[in-house]
């Protein structure tokens, strides 16, 4: 899963897989603004085949959470 | 962190992220303007709080209803939809226009900034631009000082003499109409809703126009300024004119911020545009806008010498089955006035 959700950050961000890790979050990443993250929200629910809550939507900051919301939604 | 709807007893500092994100209205305003004191719990605002207690967004919602046929859909406007700047609010926009959409089954919002405009199409969001505000200037000032005008002191004299005589050469001529007449009120009365009743079928889907709405929006606006009036056709009210005149970069505005009448009798709304500007004339304001959305309106307007001015973009995130498509919405002011945005 973690590979699956880094191949959407460098998608959205156009950047390579490798420049995410532990440490991804919307102050270590340039350019991670309200609208890109949108972007991302809509990629990861395109990518996962799911729907966020609304709470989730300001969660998906991390790698880390990102990976537990989506073993939530199964 | 959680998602609440505005209350009258919500924390002071939610109130003054509106007044400081949004707009330096007050609280009085942002209790009108979501009926914190009526009676139905209905929620009409939420705000998101992040872990310190803070708030980093708020989006706000104006019910209405769509009607298509028989069927009758529950929608809401969005408006005053911000986020504290920086990285902490990231994704609190997106969550609260879900939030929104939850509490309704088609949102819907007018115009939008630019923040609006680059992030509801990554949503899948549509949007059409067939609604338009038109304007008539109809002051030598008004039509003197457009445009590079402005800039050059020495032809503002020739320009004010050129002005005056358009400006009288657009003034709208009230005609007379012996079948028609308006009578202003202070209120719209409850016998009105009978005739909105008849009338919605004519302009629908639409926002609502019970007296109860309008009564609401343009009745009890805590800054005023709004004057009602019902359309008399043979004797008996067939519809509603409402007007307002403000002040806007130093010009006195006059608008015509929402109408209803009888669409099949003839020359019964070249009359009304007629009566409205005449009126609006007659407190002198220095130009006239009209927010329109159907062919009928706009040929009115274009007849009284009304430019369309700018589109006003309809968004909309996903149409009932069976609903007419947006660009068959009848919209005025009422559904874009920044008083109620």
């Amino acid at each position: 899963m973690r590979d699956d959700i880094i191949a959407v950050f460098a998608q959205v961000f156009g950047r390579a897989p490798e420049q995410f890790g532990e440490d991804t979050s919307p102050a270590t990443v340039e350019g991670w603004d309200s609208v890109r993250h949108v972007e991302l929200v809509v990629a990861l629910e395109e990518r996962f085949g799911c729907m966020f809550d609304p709470e989730e939507v300001p969660e998906l900051t991390s790698l880390t959470r990102i990976e537990d919301i989506l073993r939530h939604h199964g | 962190m959680p998602i609440a709807a505005l209350e009258a007893s919500s924390p002071a500092h939610v109130f003054e992220f509106l007044d400081r994100h949004v707009s330096p209205r007050g609280i009085a305003h942002w209790r009108w303007k979501y009926q914190l004191d009526a009676a139905d719990a209905a929620p009409r605002a939420f705000y998101h709080l992040q872990a310190d207690g803070s708030v980093a967004g708020f989006i706000g919602i104006l019910p209405t209803v769509l009607h298509s046929q028989a069927n009758q859909t529950r929608a809401a406007w969005f408006v005053d939809w911000a986020t504290r700047p920086g990285e902490g609010a990231v994704g609190s926009g997106v969550a609260l226009l879900r939030r929104a959409q939850a509490a309704t089954d088609v949102l819907l919002t007018l115009q939008g900034s630019a923040d609006t405009q680059a992030i509801l199409p990554k949503l899948r969001w549509s949007m059409v631009e067939r609604p338009a505000v038109w304007v008539l200037r109809t002051s030598a000032r008004a039509i003197a000082v457009r445009g590079p005008l402005r800039e050059r002191a020495w032809l503002r004299g020739p320009a004010l003499l050129a002005g005056s005589v358009v400006a009288r050469a657009r003034r709208v001529p009230r005609v007379a109409g012996a079948a028609f007449a308006l009578e202003e009120v202070e209120r719209i009365p409850t016998s009105y809703d009978a005739v909105w009743e008849a009338r919605r079928g004519e302009f629908a889907p639409l926002m609502e126009r019970t007296s109860a709405q309008l009564d609401f929006m343009c009745g009890r606006y805590p800054e005023g300024g709004y004057r009602a009036f019902l359309v008399h056709v043979d004797g008996a009210v067939a519809g509603h004119l409402i007007l307002r005149i403000d002040e806007k970069d130093d010009l006195q505005r006059g608008r015509i911020i929402d109408a209803l009448w009888p669409r099949t009798r003839a020359g019964a709304l070249e009359w009304l545009v007629r009566e409205a500007c005449g009126i609006l004339q007659e407190h002198g304001v220095d130009y006239i806008e009209c927010t329109a959305s159907a062919a009928d309106l706009e040929r009115a307007l274009a007849g009284c010498r009304f430019s369309r001015l700018r589109p006003v973009p309809v968004w909309y995130h996903r149409l009932p089955d069976g609903a007419a498509g947006p660009d068959a919405w009848f919209l005025t002011y009422l559904d874009c006035d920044r008083a109620y945005r």
